[in-house]
């Protein structure tokens, strides 16, 4: 018989290893089998980066993690006593982020910006002081546009004192992560480690975001400067992180992914099929590339990377910049060059299946996301109607709250949305390397995406659409083999053509942010046709000739449209023997362009040219946009003719 | 005074107070003493440093500022000395000294130039040139 005593024994015994017991499952309490969908920002720099810092930015990551878990965070301008002039909050806090600052310059900012350093009285670090910027333009330009880049004499022997003050930037970044990152089964909000890896060569942009899927992470942070090319990154990943043995037998292992962005100013040297010393890659290069770049960041506030505007396409006329190398951005001496193949996302996912073909490994199996790239440290700051620029090097925001916020081909970015079960690191990251991801210009659009032979056609009225999607088919970032089974459905003779499933929901708004409708869903489908990538758009839900329109008057949306979208959908033109990419482009109806809503609430009248300030001229410019039809575009599923990769 | 010295007068009081435009999409508005700062600057560390990338567009930009802006000054003040031959040495001296005076007080007192390369928006000639 058990006793009081005995009894109280066995609760001790509960009481005291239950809290172990519960930190051991690791599970959150939203934990959802289906999977959901997390918003966040993997792009945010902070005064960390040199050319966010000489533009007058104070916040650290500290700072933007806490703006991107909704508190306000001051920016520039900053009055004399350091006290900042402008402030800003997101209405609807992030669920993740990530703070990516430059690893070139790091070591340079701190010894520039700390008067203790040694080699803050050099002569680059006065002019940077003294002329900030020029300094960055001046700075900027030789580490990060030079094909040979080289450290400033300042930084010594090796550039080992840049090298070396590098350490306590890199350590900053890393505990802000584990610091905001929270832990209790509430998984209110997730960091990574991450850091931005900044080659131009040429002023041809190739930057990748380099994220770590938890705190065991490089000693330092890989550079440009030290490791001029991409394969010098990929080794380097490869060599420190992926392949690193653990610190303690059997303990946690590093892993982390690679995400280029702004192909669109890449001038065509982002996604090479040549190595760097012009060889063709190979496979292993192809499977190298593969393991570590997972993910295409496809928008940010320096433009959209999808498609190239002109195409038959006409939604590829959104955010399009004018100018094919990130150093034309402050105009161009010179001829300014056509803008080369392999340029846009949806172009290199077509070179992909071409590798496939040539290599048996597709180097360009990319998933999609969208992030911010802010400058100002305020992760996740995409409201068009809340707009405040992101210090792209575009308008200076250090002496005044800029009245019109950018330059007009700029905007605020986009959103990676991440299907996890639960919102932690782990589950985060397992969803950032299946590619199961979308991105979106800024609106919080839902969208799933499943293609299969299994996939039946009353999906869209089931009420376990997801169930019955993971059932019968892949999710978006998947691949897909040939139809072995036959599937369940009716088939005709000769019927192999897998089925996509694609629901979509509105933004549900919140906090205040104004929200649009859906217009219509497509699937892009490109395939290989006698050795040649071809492309082609279908309307599969929505209404594509919808009059909706929005009042520029008062920024009112006009015309009806979807709360939400669902289509099952199968490829009339399907070729099992042809390599394939679907991915789903959700659209919006048309709504007031950043520039719109700020040239609304100052009162512009263009009727009346001589009321207009002179800073606010753009409002009347007719070649700037001022409405948009704000998107998400899901990874693609991949069709494998053969075995599924 | 000479001349000679009404030239020279001249030349330099334009080229320290004279507010000239910067070409292109930066807005700024110095006298060319701050363009040959900026110049000195970007040149020095394009000659001590390298000069990849968009570094020798930029110090050729300031440096090309400087010099023409300096040619500017330098024309300007022989246009005006010859404007001022005609009257007495000591009609000369009288001119060119109010004129010192003024725009010194002016540039002094105000701030009167567009500084986007520096820590401030605007600034007076003690900062431009500080």
């Amino acid at each position: 018989m058990i006793g009081p005593r005995a009894i109280w024994w066995l609760l001790s015994l509960v009481i005291s290893f239950a809290p172990s017991l519960a930190l051991a499952e690791a599970r959150c309490a939203h934990h959802d089998p289906l999977r959901q969908p997390f918003y966040g920002d993997t792009h945010v720099h902070t005064a960390l980066s040199f050319d966010a810092w000489g533009q007058g930015t104070l916040a650290t990551p500290d700072d933007a993690y806490r703006f991107a878990k909704g508190e306000a965070i001051g920016f520039q301008p900053y009055d004399a006593d350091g006290n900042p002039q402008s402030q800003a909050q997101l209405r609807r806090p992030l669920d993740y982020a990530v703070v990516t600052d430059h690893s070139d310059l790091l070591g340079e900012t701190r010894i520039c910006s700390d008067p203790a350093a040694s080699g803050h009285d050099s002569l680059v670090c006065r002019v940077v002081r003294r002329f900030p910027k020029l300094g960055y333009m001046l700075v900027n330009g030789y580490v990060h546009s030079n094909e040979n880049p080289e450290r400033y004499s300042f930084c010594g022997e090796a550039g080992e004192r840049c090298l070396e003050a590098a350490g306590g930037p890199w350590r900053e970044i890393q505990e802000a992560a584990a610091a905001h990152l929270d832990q209790s089964n509430a998984c209110g909000f997730t960091t990574f480690v991450g850091y931005e890896w900044t080659g131009m060569p040429g002023g041809n942009n190739i930057h990748r975001n380099v994220i770590f899927a938890n705190d065991i992470v490089q000693a330092r942070p890989t550079t440009y400067t030290e490791t001029p090319t991409q394969e010098g990154l990929w080794e380097a990943l490869r060599s420190e992180c992926l392949d690193a043995p653990p610190a303690v037998p059997g303990g946690a292992r590093c892993d982390v992914l690679a995400i280029p962005h702004n192909s669109n100013v890449s001038g065509g040297r982002m996604f090479t099929i040549a190595r760097a010393d012009g060889t063709p890659i190979s496979a292993d290069d192809a499977a190298t590339r593969a393991r570590l770049e997972r993910l295409v960041e496809v928008t940010q506030h320096k433009g959209d990377s999808e498609c190239r505007p002109g195409a038959a396409d006409e939604l590829c006329e959104y955010e399009t910049l004018g100018f094919p190398r990130m150093m034309d951005m402050l105009g161009s001496v010179g001829d300014v060059p056509e803008i080369p193949p392999r340029v846009y996302v949806r172009e290199v996912l077509g070179e992909g299946l071409l590798q496939t073909e040539r290599l048996g490994v597709n180097p360009f199996q990319y998933g999609i996301v969208g992030a911010t790239d802010t400058h100002f440290g305020t992760p996740g700051m995409v409201d068009e109607d809340a707009y405040r620029g992101h210090a792209a090097g575009s308008v200076d925001a250090r002496f005044g709250v800029p009245a019109y916020p950018d330059r007009s081909d700029f905007n605020p970015g986009g959103l990676g949305v991440l299907w996890a079960e639960e919102n932690s690191r782990a589950s985060l990251f397992a969803a950032m390397k299946r590619r199961e991801v979308y991105g979106t210009s800024g609106p919080r659009i839902q969208v799933r995406f499943f293609g299969g032979f299994e996939l039946s056609e009353a999906i869209c009225s089931a009420p376990d659409f997801a169930a019955r999607g993971y059932a019968g088919g892949v999710p978006m970032g998947g691949t897909l083999g040939p139809n072995q089974a036959g599937g369940d459905r009716s088939l005709s003779p000769g019927d192999t053509a897998p089925r996509f499933a694609i629901q979509a929901l509105r933004d549900p708004g919140g906090g205040g942010v104004p929200t649009t409708a859906l217009q219509r869903i497509q699937v892009v489908k490109g395939w290989l046709e006698e050795g040649v990538v071809k492309e082609r758009v279908f309307d599969v839900a929505g209404d594509p000739v919808s009059p909706a329109s929005v009042d520029l008057g008062t920024c009112t949306p006009r015309g009806a449209g979807f709360d939400q979208l669902c289509s099952i959908w199968t490829d009339p033109d399907f070729d099992p023997e042809a390599h394939a990419f679907y991915y789903a482009r959700v659209i919006e109806n048309p709504s007031c362009r950043w520039n719109a809503w700020t040239c609304l609430r100052a009162g512009v009248s263009c009727n009346d040219p001589a009321s207009v300030p002179g800073e606010l001229a753009a409002c009347c410019d007719p070649s700037v946009p001022r409405t948009i039809q704000e998107r998400a575009w899901t990874s693609p599923i991949w069709y494998v003719p053969g075995p599924a990769g | 005074m000479s001349l000679r010295a009404t030239f020279w007068m001249l030349a330099v009081l334009f080229f320290f107070v004279l507010p000239l435009p910067m070409l292109g999409p930066f807005g700024a508005t110095i006298p060319a003493a701050r363009f040959v700062l900026l110049a000195g600057a970007a040149g020095l560390i394009a000659a001590l440093e390298g000069a990849a990338g968009p570094v020798p567009a930029i110090a050729a930009l300031l440096i090309g500022h400087a010099v023409a802006y300096t040619l500017v000054c330098a024309g300007l003040a022989w246009a005006a000395m010859r404007m001022l031959a005609p009257f007495s040495a000591d009609a000369r001296r009288v001119a060119v000294f109010s004129a010192l005076a003024l725009a010194l007080a002016i540039a002094l007192g105000f701030d009167l130039y567009t500084t986007p390369f520096g820590t401030q928006p605007t600034a007076s000639l003690w900062n431009v040139l500080s």
